[in-house]
């Protein structure tokens, strides 16, 4: 990824992130005076997205582009596994959303049990995507590392006949 | 350049003697024919010139349009391309990773897969290196895969 990527993936980002607000908006727009007191997201009661809610999605739509070029950058991290930057690139993504939660009131932070949905739901998905990731390239691993053991061995044993020829 | 040729019975091995002013491309290219046919490749450490024994490289690698043979124990500079390099060494101990580097299959420690096809070597040096998803393939028909 290249400097250049990082405003084109913003805009994707950002795109994307009005997608999902209105998609809820418009599912739950028969609550939308609940809505209105839970998230500043929800402002305009299901009517649309405010513009303070638009600069704040852009914003964090450009911190995750911002990441997204540091760990997929070559030239930094030029030996990470890319199970490793896709781990370290859903943390960060929790970690910037968290924050602009916090700091723009679109989550309930009194609300325990949003608490708990919002843990579980991240760390279930997160974990279970990684165990099968890890899984599928630790047997490829095996397999690459077997394969090499029995090239090797037969190469010592075609040096040791002819040696002994 | 004059070529004088000394025929003796006497002699047991034949023996190569390069008398000039400096080690030309010309010089060194003529060494590495002379090499390739003893299984050497030819390098240039300290503006010394090194022959190489094909078993004793662990990889070639370009930085900045130049051209490192790596051993276990000092790293060679060479003038032969990356695709003169790989004519010279055997197809079957050796394989391309990647646009910019020449692997010793026997030197390789270890190996990791990666999710996106790209496989990471660790080489009996420490070193690690990138085998692209172009020549992953090769690789995989190399080791029986």
């Amino acid at each position: 990824m290249n400097r250049k990527q990082i405003i084109p993936f913003t805009c994707e980002t950002f795109v994307l992130s009005l997608l999902f607000v209105s998609a809820f908006n418009f599912v739950l727009r028969g609550q939308s005076e609940d809505l209105r007191q839970i998230s500043e997201l929800f402002a305009l009661c299901g009517e649309g997205i405010s513009f303070a809610a638009l600069g704040e999605l852009l914003l964090l739509s450009f911190l995750i582009a911002a990441v997204r070029y540091l760990l997929f950058s070559e030239k930094r991290f030029k030996n990470m596994l890319t199970q490793t930057r896709i781990t370290l690139m859903l943390m960060s993504v929790f970690f910037l959303a968290g924050i602009c939660s916090a700091v723009f009131h679109w989550f309930p932070f009194r609300m325990w049990q949003a608490w708990l949905g919002f843990f579980l739901s991240f760390s279930v998905g997160t974990a279970v995507s990684f165990a099968v990731m890890t899984i599928k390239t630790d047997m490829e691993s095996k397999q690459y590392q077997d394969k090499l053991d029995m090239f090797r061995q037969g190469n010592h044993e075609d040096e040791d006949s002819v040696k002994g020829a | 350049m004059k070529i004088h040729i000394i025929q003796d019975e006497n002699v047991t091995e034949p023996e190569v003697t390069v008398v000039c002013r400096e080690i030309s491309e010309d010089i060194r290219r003529l060494l590495d024919a002379a090499g390739h046919k003893e299984n050497r490749l030819t390098g240039t450490m300290d503006g010394q010139v090194f022959l190489l024994r094909h078993e004793d490289v662990i990889y070639i690698d370009t930085a900045d349009k130049r051209m490192f043979i790596y051993t276990r124990e000092q790293v060679y500079e060479t003038p032969l391309r990356l695709y003169e390099l790989e004519e010279q060494l055997p197809q079957a101990d050796f394989f391309r990773a990647n646009k910019s580097c020449i692997v010793g299959i026997r030197h390789i420690r270890s190996i990791k897969a990666d999710i996106d096809g790209r496989l990471l070597l660790t080489m009996d040096s420490g070193d690690k290196l990138w085998v692209s998803r172009q020549y992953a393939a090769d690789f995989r028909k190399k080791i029986g895969m």
